[in-house]
């Protein structure tokens, strides 16, 4: 039996898999239009500092074209991971991105943050269960893009 | 003539470039009070205005040749004092909690945008870092992540400053402890506390 229930939003947890198999410009466009339907994102891997830079550049870019007032993130700092030849040749380090939760700052709210711990609280989005409805198509749209975009992916739910 | 040309080319090869030190951080950490603190110190002029609404500064702005020094140490400099990063900016905020009119607080927000953009496409243009944060705040937020992480990845050299050391609940030790691999030099940029402590850092870090 389907219980067609309505959800304000929902959390969609990424696989480190599904997130290296695609390319910088493919997660941060996945984050941002899964992020301003209102799902929250839990990414098994985060970015790297470069895909953050992207992903900050592209938020002021949607903040400065609509109503969206950005985004919200909760990670750790980067373990920075320096292998030999970084050693031998004296290059810059590897910042491996770690467990990552990201989500449009009005809905997401860092409550407590330390080096090992973080807490994050979820604001309920305003509106009755007409608005409810309406993020949960664009939802759907969304994740069935995000679907595409990833090779392997499942596809968007229904019902 | 020819001479003459050839001399100029071979003088510009040789010629030592100033190093170019970007003056990063969060929104109100005091990167503009700290820049004009520098200028005013070495130079008599100010960098721009700063205030406690947040994003104040909305354009990247640049002092060339500023040669600072203490305690013997001495280095001439080029200073990029730029807008703080965000990864929000609600217009709202500034209505509610600044009193600001809605047109103005948009038109605010919107150059802040344009100005957290400037900021990130400058990183490449500079040779160093200076990281102001706020040792009132917590120092493990993401965009202080973000930026550390930005600067490793790149190899750029970096001084993370622990601003506001005035204020009774400010902590330079949190900010040790978030980035124990960058040297920390704790200041009050707004009254000028351990400041040539700060410079001899900059003449021997960028030097």
């Amino acid at each position: 039996m389907t219980v067609n229930v309505q959800f304000p939003f929902q959390i969609c947890l990424l696989s480190e898999d599904r997130l290296s198999a695609m390319t910088s410009m493919e997660k941060v466009r996945m984050i941002l239009d899964q992020v301003k339907g209102g799902d929250i994102l839990v990414l098994e891997q985060g970015l790297s500092p470069q895909e953050y830079s992207t992903l900050m550049e592209m938020t002021m870019t949607e903040i400065r074209a609509s109503n969206f007032p950005g985004i919200e993130i909760g990670s750790y700092p980067y373990k920075t991971r320096a292998g030999l030849l970084q050693k031998l040749l004296r290059l810059p380090p590897r910042n491996g991105g770690r467990l990552t939760l990201i989500g449009r700052s009005d809905r997401l709210r860092t409550l407590q943050r330390d080096r090992d711990y973080i807490a994050m609280g979820l604001v309920a989005p305003p509106g009755d269960g007409k608005e409810a409805k309406a993020a949960d198509g664009k939802r759907r749209k969304a994740t069935a893009s995000a679907a595409e975009a990833a090779p392997g992916a499942p596809a968007a739910p229904d019902g | 003539m020819v001479k003459f040309s050839f001399l100029r080319i071979f003088r510009k090869i040789l010629r030592k470039k100033n190093p170019r030190i970007g003056i990063y951080g969060p929104p109100n950490a005091g990167k503009t009070t700290l820049a004009n603190r520098i200028l005013r110190d070495f130079t008599g002029d100010v960098m721009g205005p700063a205030s406690e609404v947040p994003h104040e500064t909305r354009r990247v702005r640049r002092k060339e040749n500023v040669t600072i020094g203490a305690n013997g140490s001495r280095i001439t400099l080029d200073i990029v004092d730029t807008p703080g990063l965000a990864t929000k900016i609600d217009f709202e905020e500034f209505v509610k909690v600044f009193k600001m009119k809605e047109e103005e607080a948009r038109k605010r927000a919107k150059e802040a945008t344009e100005g957290v953009v400037e900021a990130i496409k400058w990183i490449d243009e500079c040779d160093g870092i200076l990281l102001v944060l706020d040792a009132t705040e917590d120092p493990y937020t993401q965009v202080n992540i973000v930026t550390v992480g930005n600067m490793e990845a790149r190899g750029k050299p970096m001084v993370v400053v622990a601003n506001k050391i005035d204020r009774p609940n400010a902590s330079p030790a949190r900010i040790k402890a978030a980035f124990p691999q960058h040297p920390i030099v704790p200041i009050s940029a707004l009254e000028g506390q351990n400041i040539d402590k700060l410079y001899e850092e900059l003449a021997q870090r960028f030097g």
